[in-house]
């Protein structure tokens, strides 16, 4: 994923409180945000397992990420160990939850089609130029 | 002037599928895509949301059980179809598989009904309704009426063309009350013969208009959906007025003279002969002499690859050279698994392509040989259709048959297959003078006087090389002719 991507994916959490409580809780409504709206496509349950997934892959990197087993929604034990995290840990939790769902779903559906769906939730974070396109 | 209402006929995209359908889908129309797993339904009905999907017609593909819709758009993108570029404007995806697995199937319905008002779309699919079914059915039969029904009048009084996909076995369109109220149904089904699988599609209802009725083999490559038409299109244009009293040159002016100036033009010709008797020889003579009247010809192997043809046929150097020149296109149909309509179709794009005015098949074996099973089974039918489609085009048509020499009977070609044609050229074996010699005679030229002498002929280094009658001589097609007393001759 590119350095783009990341910055782009931080301003996302951009907020004027900074405490780890708040921040943790703009990440949550950001991947909810994202979940929500794949989940027209790919249904809920589609969905809920790419997260849980996501957050899978990027606990190799943040070993403090947890996930419920038992749970489908992983959002929940998401906000639960983001909370417990500096403002800074949680960020770049964050950008690392969401590059490994991007880049799972790009594997899976075509770097194509996740540029579109992204551009569709965040219009003025993710605009991609069309490359089939002239 | 008439006030009835005029229903507008969408193009599907799918090559042949309009034609099958009768001019294209109804609009509005309430359709059916039905059939067993893996016979290509959601193939189907993406090539055509795809093709048809536009601004003004935005499609709404909904999903609801079934195969998940992570893997469909993953799979579905390997066609060259897919546009992703669509997607999120005039095509847009929603899945109810929630609605119906939490709430029933009147939440899926509320959902549908929701989502096609608020965005109107035009084109509507629903895969899998098999699982509404399903649902449906565990409250009984009245409810899955009740829903097709509901869903039926609403999207149609929203002036959408609708499709469900679904499994279906044939025993259901009797009990599945989907059946009644569809305005369409397409079936797409696999029949296995042997080891070759055979994908076919039958419109087994169109409401308002006339479809080609039957099994209409279909194929899936990479371009998606191909149908290949079981009857010829009546409204096909035809490529070249037929007038039988103009005549195609053969290249053998012997054998010319023999037919009363050619072959007629807009006959299918049969060469029937045993191994080595020079019946390649002759059709590429007659593609040539064609070329050289600036005519241009088609020429259908089926036994060898066209690059091996044309080192191994003679003249190939020619042959390859008219192939570079544009003048002659060689088509080598894939064997095995070939139907019948296939053929036809591919061949008539390369005439129609190139305005080729000559076609020759070699040979009718290699053909019956790439067939799948069951086309095989009715070799007669599937050349009849053939033969006639080609001739519907205004080509004059030369096929080869190989027919093994006997001395007990005349058989005029394999198969029985000598009516279908309207001339008939055929070559045999002789002992003569401790010699083994070859002779021709014209056995048949349909509503044409002709020669009907046998002749002797050589393959030479031009071709073959027409000698001469044997007219001293008697019991010729016994392979042992004697010559007649000198009172008799």
């Amino acid at each position: 994923m590119s350095p783009e991507f990341g910055r782009s994916a931080r301003t996302l959490l951009a907020g004027e409180s900074s405490s780890s409580r708040d921040v943790a809780e703009r990440a949550v409504q950001a991947c909810g945000r994202l979940a929500t709206h794949l989940a027209r496509l790919l249904g809920d349950n589609g969905v809920q397992v790419l997260v849980k997934r996501s957050v899978v892959l990027a606990s190799g990197q943040f070993p403090w990420l947890a996930v419920e087993p038992s749970s489908s929604d992983a959002l929940p034990a998401l906000r639960s160990a983001m909370e417990q995290q500096d403002r800074d840990s949680i960020i770049d939790a964050f950008v690392g939850v969401l590059t490994a769902f991007v880049s799972l779903l790009e594997r899976l559906i075509g770097e194509g089609l996740v540029e579109r769906l992204l551009e569709e939730v965040w219009p003025t974070v993710f605009t991609h130029v069309a490359k089939d396109t002239p | 002037m008439t006030k009835r209402v005029v229903i507008n006929k969408l193009a599907t995209g799918i090559p042949g599928l309009d034609e099958v359908l009768g001019g294209g889908l109804p609009e509005f129309s309430f359709n059916l895509i039905a059939g067993g797993p893996g016979g290509g339904k959601t193939t189907l009905a993406h090539q055509i949301m795809f093709a048809t999907a536009s601004a003004e017609r935005p499609a709404l593909y909904i999903t609801i059980l079934g195969e998940p819709p992570l893997k469909m758009l993953r799979y579905q993108q390997q066609y060259s179809f897919f546009d992703e570029t669509k997607i999120g404007g005039c095509v847009r995806f929603a899945h109810f598989g929630n609605e119906l697995m939490e709430h029933g199937i009147e939440a899926v319905l509320a959902s549908i009904l929701e989502e096609v008002e608020a965005t109107s779309p035009k084109l509507v699919f629903v895969d899998s309704f098999r699982a509404v079914v399903h649902k449906a059915m565990q409250s009984g039969q009245m409810e899955l009426q009740s829903f097709v029904q509901r869903l039926s009048l609403h999207l149609t009084s929203w002036e959408a063309t609708t499709f469900l996909i679904g499994e279906y076995e044939e025993r259901e369109t009797e009990s599945n009350p989907i059946f009644t109220v569809a305005d369409g149904i397409v079936w797409l089904s696999q029949s296995l013969s042997r080891n070759s699988v055979v994908r076919r599609v039958q419109v087994v209802k169109m409401r308002g208009q006339g479809p080609i009725p039957g099994l209409h083999t279909m194929k899936i490559s990479d371009a998606g959906v191909r149908i290949y038409p079981r009857l010829p299109n009546p409204d096909r244009p035809r490529l070249h007025a037929i007038d039988h009293s103009a005549r195609r040159r053969t290249g053998v002016a012997e054998l010319d003279a023999m037919l009363g100036g050619g072959i007629p033009a807009g006959y299918s010709v049969l060469v029937a002969g045993p191994s080595g008797s020079g019946k390649t020889i002759l059709s590429t003579q007659f593609i040539r002499e064609g070329i050289a009247q600036g005519e241009r010809g088609v020429i259908a192997v089926f036994e060898k690859r066209p690059d091996e043809y044309l080192t191994t046929a003679p003249g190939s150097r020619e042959l390859g050279k008219l192939v570079e020149a544009g003048m002659l296109t060689m088509l080598y149909l894939r064997p095995l698994d070939l139907s019948v309509d296939e053929t036809m179709e591919e061949i008539a794009a390369a005439v129609t392509s190139t305005g080729a005015t000559r076609v020759v098949i070699d040979s009718l074996m290699g053909f019956e040989l790439a067939l799948a099973p069951s086309f095989r089974e009715d070799f007669r039918e599937s050349l009849y259709r053939m033969v006639g489609g080609l001739v519907e085009l205004g080509v004059t048509v030369v096929m080869t048959a190989e027919l093994v020499d006997s001395y007990t009977q005349l058989s005029l070609s394999p198969h029985g297959i000598s009516f279908l044609t309207d001339g008939i050229l055929l070559q045999r074996y002789l002992e003569l003078d401790g010699m083994l010699r070859k002779v021709l005679v014209v056995a048949k030229m349909r509503g044409f006087k002709h020669s009907k002498e046998l002749r002797l002929y050589d393959i030479g280094p031009h071709g073959i090389e027409i000698g001469e009658a044997l007219s001293d001589y008697q019991g010729i097609l016994t392979g042992q002719p004697s010559r007649r007393p000198a009172d008799e001759s």
